[in-house]
């Protein structure tokens, strides 16, 4: 009923291990794990209606993920997953240091960390299961004899749990009381059926003649010493050592960092993102982030603290700007016209005066030079002038494209007052009924702390049903624009998120880019555009080197 | 002040020394090296494992696994060849810089493999299309030689090489003319220049300067005879 793996960050399973009976945990859970925590950077306890914990060792490059289905518990996962990680680095550092590229399982000393595994699960067992032997044996039966059930019973078994729920209630509150523990993974909810499976599940995995000596020949009094001394030991110690060359490693190399050669160096740089307009509390999870990685490695040849930790606040803000899978709007717009029926429908929102009026303009330029057919819908119903403006915007543009003899556009609007989402509604069915291959939507304006103006947004959402929802914001707005992107993607329900970032006026802030940091680091979002001007060519798709270079000169 | 003064020395003689072992280690860094890219979960490290002699289950890949003086080559006469460098490259999109940073003017790049799960659909295999055409860009440039893994032929719905080879060229047209009429990179101004591949026209993996061909095979059943064939040919 729960799985055990320890993987290396090159993507090599190096232990694993699964508790009989019941359906097998699959690698994919563990692929979206390390995509989603590792990768994507964001948090997650449940995929595929399996908990997830994870403990990461980044000097080693080891990290240990316990998986179990969600309907049953398992008690402190998280220092397992912490402890396990600790002890196989322990036995194996010697291999662990050198290139993980040529790790293999069969170098590694296997039996001795199953062995210590096997001694820190039973462990658990003892500390969470403090009943008389009588009943602790009748956990042990009745764990494997659920576990042995074909699936289509386990319905009837799971009713039978449920009589037996109320009677485990008693011994669940005792042991709570015993275990002194508050991090379980979730609400204690003993009525839930499955829920007395949580001290059994590490029954089934620990051996029931575990005398003196173990399987293996290991004896299991010298294991759990060893255990409790590899489990004690404090790591940073070690590494603390005085080096009487650290002066000269900074310059040649290979010294090794502690927290104390970071601190300096990371607030340095925390400051520098600061000024590049990057948010403090980004800043900081920012930097967190690179300690994280950087204590306790050793400095490649040649290079300072300084020029090391600059290196991976590159890779970092790489990883926060690449986009998670890329965007090829002209592309998809070109698909969906072929395709024929709805028109592709793009909405623009944002806060007020941040370009949303004169970016839809830019956009709706360039689909007009691939010969697009675009219907631009007046939405701001709100500011007087909106909808004059957005009328000047496609006078002009029609101009220029009978010239250049591109596509054709044409302006939807039914004046001041009415519910937007409503218009924005009508405009597609009339770019529909009239063969339109585009309706770009013009939004009003709105503060992001609004909350009537934001909660429009919703219903904007639904009935519009946009294809792509960019929100605008500008470069120049700096610490708001955490609070502003957070916002603008809730505001359209739970089912519905904020397609991509546009960001204008970078033209107007040089290499104060950390507007564009802001608002991907805390949604996960990917900025797609970038306005550089107030002129309809004046619209470029985001470089991430071209912002990284910026940002870090 | 003799203290001072042998100190001194004594570090001078560490430098000289690491000087040395690192002068060293940075000359590997040219020896030839192969690449395996491709969108995640196709099984490069599935593939750089079997070629490197490790048995173990793959997970996603954060970081390049690397390995030097791996045989690739297979002489008929059992001579010795030449040896590569191989790097296996996380597949993630939101990690494709690292992949990038192998091009970098000091490395020595003598073949990309790109592997793709030809058993993933077609909807799959034509999104693969996006990183093939990034990478087609630089090894143009480079010209060096491209080889499609078609990989997971043991599986039923398995799509033929020549069938993996169409979507990809349809694919990669579509993107090609898309990426001409797309508004620029911002801070690049040859952006337009640099994203054409290939001749006029429909696009086609034999119109490009670097040989580039798709050949299957799958890496659980061992069977990479094809790949091996094609290596020992580069
Ligand atoms: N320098 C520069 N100015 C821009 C850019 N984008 C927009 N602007 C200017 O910003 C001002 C406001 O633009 P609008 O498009 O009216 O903004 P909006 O978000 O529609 O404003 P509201 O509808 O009032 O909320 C105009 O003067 C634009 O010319 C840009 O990329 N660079
Ligand atoms: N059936 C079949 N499965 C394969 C084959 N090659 C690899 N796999 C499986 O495909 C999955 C993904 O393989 P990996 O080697 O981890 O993929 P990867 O390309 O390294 O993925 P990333 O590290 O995320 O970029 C694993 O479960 C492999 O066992 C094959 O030839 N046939
Ligand atoms: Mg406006
Ligand atoms: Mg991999």
């Amino acid at each position: 009923m729960h799985r055990i793996v320890v993987f290396s960050e090159g993507g090599k399973i190096l232990w694993s291990k699964e508790t009989e009976g019941g359906e097998s945990i699959p690698n994919s859970v563990i692929n979206a794990l390390i995509a989603k925590e590792f990768i994507e950077g964001s948090k997650v306890s449940t995929i595929d209606g399996y908990t997830v914990k994870v403990a990461r060792d980044h000097q080693l490059g080891i990290s240990t993920a316990l998986i179990h289905p969600s309907i049953i518990q398992v008690a402190h996962a998280d220092s397992i997953c912490k402890d396990l990680t600790k002890v196989f680095t322990s036995v194996n550092e010697d291999s662990l240091r050198g290139n993980p590229g040529i790790l293999a399982p069969a170098d590694l000393d296997l039996e001795k960390f199953t062995a210590l595994a096997r001694v820190r699960l039973q462990d658990i067992v003892n500390e969470s299961t403090p009943v008389p032997e009588t009943e602790a044996e009748n956990t042990v039966t009745e764990g494997p004899k659920r576990s042995e059930l074909p699936a289509q019973t386990k319905q009837t078994a799971a009713a039978k749990a449920a009589a037996a729920a109320k009677k485990m209630q008693k011994k669940k509150k005792q042991q709570r009381k015993w275990d002194g523990s508050e991090d379980h993974d979730g609400p204690l909810d003993y009525s839930e059926p499955a829920d007395e499976s949580t001290a059994s599940v590490y029954q089934e995995d620990v051996d029931l003649d575990y005398g003196m000596q173990s399987k293996d020949g290991f004896v299991v009094k010298e294991l759990t010493d060893e255990l409790n001394n590899i489990l004690r030991e404090d790591k940073s110690k070690n590494s603390s050592k005085a080096d009487s060359f650290s002066f000269l490693r900074n310059i040649v190399g290979g010294k090794k960092l502690s927290e104390k050669d970071l601190g300096k160096t990371l607030s340095a740089m925390e400051d520098h993102l600061v000024n590049k307009n990057v948010a403090k509390e980004v800043a900081t999870l920012i930097c967190g982030e690179i300690r994280k990685d950087l204590v306790g490695r050793t400095t490649d040849s040649w290079t300072s603290v300084n020029a090391t930790v600059r290196k991976s606040l590159a890779r970092t803000l790489q990883k926060i700007l690449t986009p998670t899978t890329s965007v090829d709007l002209l592309l998809q717009v070109k698909r969906s016209k072929q395709q024929g029926g709805r028109p592709y429908v793009i909405s623009v929102v944002g806060v007020n005066g941040v370009g949303k009026s004169t970016n839809l303009g830019k956009i709706a330029f360039w689909l007009l030079q691939n010969k697009m057919k675009v219907l631009v819908a007046a939405c701001d119903t709100f500011r007087s002038g909106a909808v004059e403006q957005l009328k000047v915007h496609v006078d002009r543009l029609r101009q220029l494209t009978e010239r250049q003899n591109a596509g054709e556009v044409e302006l939807f609007s039914q004046g001041y007052g009415k519910d937007a989402a409503v218009i924005a509604q009508k405009a597609v069915e009339y770019g529909q009924s009239h063969d339109f291959d585009v309706v770009l939507i013009d939004t009003a304006g709105r503060r992001h702390n609004d909350e009537r103006l934001m909660s429009s947004l919703e219903k904007f959402g639904k009935l519009a049903n946009p294809d792509k929802i960019i929100m605008v914001g500008e470069a120049l707005v700096g610490t708001d624009s955490v609070a502003q992107a957070k916002n603008f993607d809730s505001a359209f329900g739970a089912q519905r998120h904020i397609d991509f970032f546009l960001i204008s006026k970078c033209d107007t802030v040089g290499d104060m880019l950390g507007t564009l940091v802001n608002m991907t680091y805390t949604t996960k979002i990917p900025v797609l555009f970038v306005g550089v001007g107030q002129n309809y060519t004046d619209l470029r798709t985001l470089s991430v080197d071209w912002a990284v270079n910026l940002l870090l000169e | 002040m003799m203290l001072i003064v042998s100190t001194a020395l004594l570090g001078l003689v560490i430098a000289l020394a690491l000087f040395f072992v690192f002068q060293t280690k940075s000359k590997t860094s040219g020896t030839p090296t192969i690449l395996l890219v491709g969108p995640s979960g196709s099984g490069k490290t599935s593939l750089f494992n079997l070629w490197t002699d490790v048995e173990a289950d793959t997970v996603t890949s954060v970081v390049p696994n690397r390995c030097e003086n791996v045989p690739l080559q297979i002489s008929e006469d059992g001579e010795d060849t030449d040896r590569f460098t191989l790097v296996d490259l996380p597949g993630h999109e939101k990690l494709e810089h690292l992949t990038w940073a192998e091009f970098d003017p000091s490395s020595n790049v003598r073949a990309v493999l790109f592997v793709v799960d030809a058993a993933s659909g077609q909807q799959k295999i034509a999104a693969a299309a996006s990183q093939l055409f990034k990478l087609l860009l630089r090894t143009e440039n480079h010209g060096i030689n491209v080889l499609i893994l078609a990989n997971k032929c043991d599986l039923f719905n398995t799509m033929s090489s020549s069938r993996v080879k169409t979507i990809l060229e349809t694919e990669i047209g579509a993107i090609r003319s898309s990426k001409q009429q797309s508004v620029g990179e911002a801070g690049s101004d040859e952006a337009e220049e640099r994203a054409w591949i290939g001749l006029d026209g429909k696009f086609q993996f034999e119109d490009l300067e670097s040989v580039v061909q798709v050949l299957d095979g799958s890496v659980k059943l061992k069977k990479t005879t094809k790949w091996d064939k094609w290596l020992s040919g580069i």
